[in-house]
Order: structure tokens, then C-alpha cells, then sequence
């Protein structure tokens, strides 16, 4: 009798390997990190959140001082901006759908908040004894200070990316369901809402009275706080994804189509506008007299406030699509996907100070 | 060159049904779905017609006859096989072309489906550089919600009397209509290794599918059942198919000889 042969037909199965492959890599996600990096700063301490953790970087060297976790762990990716509150905690939301509470001491973990049911993007807010932290389940959770216990939670129609602003005893919650929201800080009850035609995905701005939000829709949208009714619109060639930067006069922001500008406070009327090169992302950092622009592409620079001209640029190792934050003598560049995370620039020439790459 | 021929097109195309439903991605995913298979409809009918007629040629006697002849000498068995696809008219490559030429399509259809749920800040920031400017921002982003599920998320079916165990009943559904379809369209084949590949395709076809659909986003189980059901009904308005085959289980692949 002939004996039957059991191998496994190699061909069928590289076939279903090779698409298995494919598949996964059609869709890019494979290799790409899900997000940028989250920086904050205290007085002499930057706080970075990226992939599985978050640095605590000296402002004077850029010598790590900690991490959470000390140890990387697989489940836990970190990409909103850390929250610095009062009493030296530093809060932000993990894609572990968990929020946690370290001691910006020392990097220890002090509470930890699990009920919601989608990742954290966007960075908290402290409103008094309460941290307001958004989620992409559609929820704004507000928080205990103390102990993370939940006090009150209010619920949108979309994914929740960005921080909310606190102006007293009011919320304003932008929502990627198009709509801004005014909510009462203490209780969470909603006192008016706005649909602005777009996506929302930074925190609004107060300037001069009025309410500054950035939208996928109709450009860059000036309300009035208190009622939400829309005074006027600068109407954009893409998306506009940052919040505006703002000085007494002007509200300068920059959009997917890779514009930056300047408009009036007033009216929303045009001062100047320049080409970036690349989509604008991230919001502008403010100096005295210069604004700093950052692009997907990873190029800095900055322009004159009076009339958008070129003063410098430099190119980064990667994206940066992070705020630029200006802290002191310091002009702070986090960088997507590079070998260094994080650059510390002379805001008056971009020459670095000092760089940040977190050892492996 | 791909984004610009196949990802981008398709993802506008998918956007642009999105909005003609009234926001409804599930909705778009199926009717998307259905779309593409018309297109490709000429190839599929092409691909069938070939698999028949190798699989009409292989029960032939010459064909059963030339198997034994040749059985312990493969060079010459392969050259009388040439010789046999010649006298008949055969192309052997007439039955992988029209598969070879959808593949991108499926794969770009893929590619668009999970690019458009865009659930990260870096997968909405690539959506933004790959839509075109007909399509309406004020879309974005796009309403994930389809029946109970989140399609941008694994799927899980909680019922109320079991709160704690989240039932995959779309990757029950991937699983079953893919073993089905294969059972169904895999036609039998007088090549012995023919017929284990096509045993090995059949049951790890369904749990590799099972698998994406169990981990990735729901949007993609979706495409998967809505596409294997499609195949089907495909396929039998072509009145070949033979729905006693779901019933047999075991060696059914080996198409024996007609005497």
C-alpha cells in the first residue's frame, strides 16, 4: 500500500502569508506611529508623552530625570500632552483607554482612571479640584484631583482630541461631531452649543473677548463666550488643525493647505500670509516680536509678528505636527518618528541648545 | 503611483457614497463593496469559464490516461499536459490573470476602507492629504457607527444577560461565509496537489480572515462578509452552483474521473 504523503503544501500557505502581509500593509498603519508627541513644561521640567512613555527632561540640558513606566510596556502608547497640575501631578490619557496620575516628582504613579471606553488623544484640563479629560469615546470625564474618582461625565456625538478650555466656571469643549460646547465646570451641564460646520480638534482660544476655534470646515471661527453666536470666519485653503496664537491685536494660525497667517482680532481681516511648504499642523508658538511655524514636514520657522517676514528655518529629523512651545530662552520642538524626540532651540536664531533622544 | 492610481480614487469614491447614504459608513462599505465586484464582473466570469474548462479537461480520459502513464516521470507528465492545453486551446494563465489583475483592487480596497475610518491623529492627517476637493469637510470624520458597532473597532456584541463576555459575531460571520464561499466556487480538480491546496486554502482561508476580523476594525469584517456573500450570489446567477456541496465534508476537492 502506498503510504500517503501529510505535508503541508508550502505553496498555499506562502500565498496566504504573502497576503496576510500585504493586507496589513496596505493599510500603513504596520509601522506608523499612531500619533505625535504630547510636551508640557513646569518651571524647570519638560514632560514628554510618546509611544510607551513619558520623559521628564531637564530644561537646563535635556538630562532625563524619569519615565512611566520606568519599564516600556506594550499596552500602554502615550501621545496627549501631559497635564501639569497645581499640586505636581502630571495627568494625561494613555490608548490603553486609561488615564493616569504620576507625581512629577519622582515619576510614581498615583491613581488611574479606566472607565472609558475608547483611547485618550487630546491632553486635561484642571478646573479647580477637577481634571477635565477628553476621550474618543465622546465623553469629557471630570475627575477628582485627588483620587481619579469620577464626579461627572458629559457625552458627545464624536471623538473628543482636544483639551478643554477653562475660563472660570465655564467648559468649553470642542467635539469632532462639529460642535463647541459650553458646559458648566462644576456640574458638567450644558449651557449652550455651536455647530461650526467642522471637525474641532484643539482647544479653543480666549482673546479680546472672543472665543477663537479652528475648524475641518469653514477655517478659523471667532464667538461670542457667552452665547456661542459666531461674530466672523477667515475661510481657509485646507483644514485648519492647531489653534490660533494669539497677542492683543492678531490671532496667527496656520492650515492643512500649508498657509500661515495673521488676521485682525477684530474682524478677522488679513495682515499678512505666507507658504509654509508643508501642512501646518501644529499651533504657532508667540515670542515678542516673532511667531514660530512648524510643519508635517519638519521644518521651523520663524516670521516677524509686524509683517509674516522670514527671520529663520530650520529643518528637523522628522514631522513635527507638536506645538512648538516657548519656555524662557527656549523655543521647545518635539519631533515624530526620529532618533531625538526632543530639541531645545534659540528662539532668536535656531541654533539647538540641546536635543532629547531617549535612550534605548 | 499606488495612492494615485488605486488608494486614492477609491477612498474618494468611498468617501463620495458615504455621503450620498447620509452618512453611513457600514452602508457605503457594502454598496462599495457591491460596486467593485460589478466591475470586475467581466474578469470573474472570465476566470470562471477558465476554471471549467480545466476542470472539464481534467476529467477527461486523456487527461486520467496521461496521469497514469506519466505518473512516476513529472517532466514528461508536465510536457504531455502542455502538449493536451495546445490541442484543446487551453491557457493555462487565462485562469490567474483575471485573479492577479484584482488583486490591487482588493488590496486597495482594503488600503481605503481602513484609511478612511481614521481613528489616530496620523491616519486622519494622511486622510486629509488624500482627499479630493469635492468631497465635503464637513464629513469628517466619519460617523463609525454602523447597527451596534463601532466599525472603527474590533466588534463585540454584549447581551444583557451576559454583560461580561463580548460575543465576535462578525468573525463568526467572516469565518462561516468564507469556508462557504470556498466550498462553494473551489471546484474540484483531478491534480492530486491541486486538491490539497485547495483543502489547505479552504480551512485557513476562513481562520486567517477570522483572525483579521476578530483584531482589527469591524469596518474590514464587513468588507469580508459583505464580499463573500456577494461571491456567492455571484456565482450562483451563474446557476453553477451547487449548494449540496456545503453538506459534504471531507475529501470533496478530487474531481473523479468520468467513465
Amino acid at each position: 500500500m502506498a503510504r500517503r504523503s501529510h505535508r503541508l503544501p508550502w505553496a498555499a500557505v506562502g500565498v496566504l502569508l504573502v497576503a496576510a502581509l500585504l493586507l496589513t500593509g496596505c493599510s500603513g498603519a504596520a509601522l506608523t506611529p499612531s500619533s505625535w508627541p504630547g510636551v508640557a513644561v513646569d518651571e524647570g521640567t519638560a514632560y514628554v508623552a510618546s509611544n510607551q512613555a513619558v520623559y521628564a527632561i531637564d530644561l537646563a540640558n535635556g538630562a532625563e530625570r524619569w519615565r512611566f513606566p520606568a519599564e516600556p510596556d506594550r499596552a500602554i502608547a502615550f501621545y496627549a500632552p501631559p497635564l501639569v497640575t497645581d499640586d505636581g501631578l502630571i495627568i494625561l490619557g494613555g490608548f490603553n483607554n486609561t488615564v493616569y496620575a504620576i507625581h512629577a516628582s519622582d515619576g510614581r504613579q498615583a491613581w488611574t482612571f479606566a472607565d472609558a471606553k475608547d483611547r485618550y488623544v487630546g491632553g486635561a484640563s484642571q478646573a479647580g479640584e477637577l481634571i477635565l479629560v477628553p476621550s474618543s469615546d465622546h465623553t469629557l470625564y471630570a475627575l477628582q484631583r485627588a483620587s481619579g474618582a469620577l464626579v461627572w461625565a458629559f457625552e458627545t456625538g464624536a471623538p473628543l482630541w482636544a483639551a478643554p478650555l477653562v475660563d472660570g466656571e465655564v467648559v468649553y469643549l470642542p467635539s469632532q461631531d462639529h460642535t463647541l460646547y459650553a458646559l458648566e465646570g462644576r456640574t458638567g451641564k450644558l449651557l449652550w452649543s455651536e455647530d461650526l460646520g467642522g471637525a474641532l480638534s484643539d482647544t479653543p482660544v480666549l482673546a479680546g473677548g472672543l472665543l477663537l476655534a479652528g475648524t475641518f470646515g469653514q477655517g478659523l471661527i471667532s464667538l461670542d463666550p457667552r452665547t456661542g453666536a459666531p461674530e466672523w470666519a477667515v475661510t481657509t485653503g485646507g483644514w485648519v488643525w492647531g489653534n490660533p496664537a494669539v497677542d492683543d491685536a492678531a490671532a496667527y494660525f496656520g492650515d492643512l493647505s500649508g498657509a500661515g497667517r495673521a488676521v485682525s482680532l477684530q474682524d478677522g481681516s488679513d495682515l499678512w500670509s505666507y507658504q509654509a511648504g508643508g501642512d501646518l499642523v501644529a499651533s504657532p508658538a508667540l515670542g515678542e516680536s516673532s511667531v514660530y511655524f512648524a510643519t508635517a514636514a519638519g521644518v521651523v520657522q520663524a516670521r516677524s509678528t509686524a509683517d509674516g517676514a522670514p527671520l529663520w528655518e530650520v529643518t528637523m529629523a522628522g514631522p513635527v505636527n507638536t506645538d512648538p512651545l516657548l519656555t524662557g530662552d527656549r523655543l521647545l520642538v518635539a519631533v515624530a518618528g526620529g532618533d531625538v524626540l526632543l530639541a531645545a532651540l534659540d528662539p532668536a536664531t535656531g541654533a539647538t541648545r540641546w536635543t532629547f533622544a531617549p535612550a534605548k | 503611483m499606488w495612492d494615485t492610481v488605486i488608494l486614492d480614487p477609491m477612498i474618494n469614491s468611498l468617501l463620495w457614497i458615504y455621503d450620498l447614504l447620509g452618512n453611513n459608513f457600514g452602508l457605503a462599505i457594502i454598496v462599495f463593496t457591491a460596486l467593485i465586484r460589478l466591475v470586475t464582473l467581466p474578469l470573474t466570469l472570465q476566470q470562471q469559464r477558465s476554471t471549467q474548462k480545466m476542470q472539464e479537461m481534467q476529467g477527461s480520459k486523456a487527461w486520467q490516461d496521461m496521469q497514469k502513464k506519466y505518473k512516476d516521470d513529472k517532466q514528461k507528465l508536465q510536457q504531455e499536459q502542455l502538449k493536451l492545453y495546445q490541442e484543446v486551446g487551453f491557457n493555462p494563465l487565462s485562469g490567474c490573470l483575471p485573479t492577479l489583475i484584482q488583486l490591487p483592487i482588493i488590496f486597495g480596497l482594503y488600503g481605503a476602507i481602513i484609511r478612511a475610518l481614521a481613528t489616530t491623529p496620523t491616519q486622519l492627517l494622511e486622510l486629509a492629504n488624500h482627499i479630493y476637493d469635492f468631497i465635503p469637510s464637513s464629513i469628517i470624520p466619519l460617523n463609525s457607527q454602523f447597527l451596534y458597532m463601532n466599525l472603527g473597532q474590533p466588534e463585540r456584541l454584549y447581551l444583557s444577560f451576559l454583560p461580561n463576555i463580548g460575543i465576535p459575531v462578525l468573525t463568526i460571520l467572516v469565518v462561516i461565509s468564507t469556508y462557504f464561499q470556498n466550498k462553494l466556487m473551489t471546484p474540484p480538480t483531478g491534480d492530486a496537489q491541486g486538491a490539497q491546496m485547495g483543502k489547505v486554502m479552504a480551512l485557513y482561508m476562513p481562520l486567517l480572515l477570522g483572525y483579521f476580523a476578530y483584531t482589527l476594525a469591524s469596518g474590514l469584517a464587513l468588507y469580508f462578509v459583505a464580499s463573500n456573500l456577494l461571491a456567492i450570489v455571484q456565482y450562483a446567477a451563474t446557476g453553477k452552483v451547487d449548494f449540496k456541496k456545503l453538506l459534504s465534508f471531507g475529501a470533496n476537492s478530487t474531481a473523479k474521473p468520468k467513465r
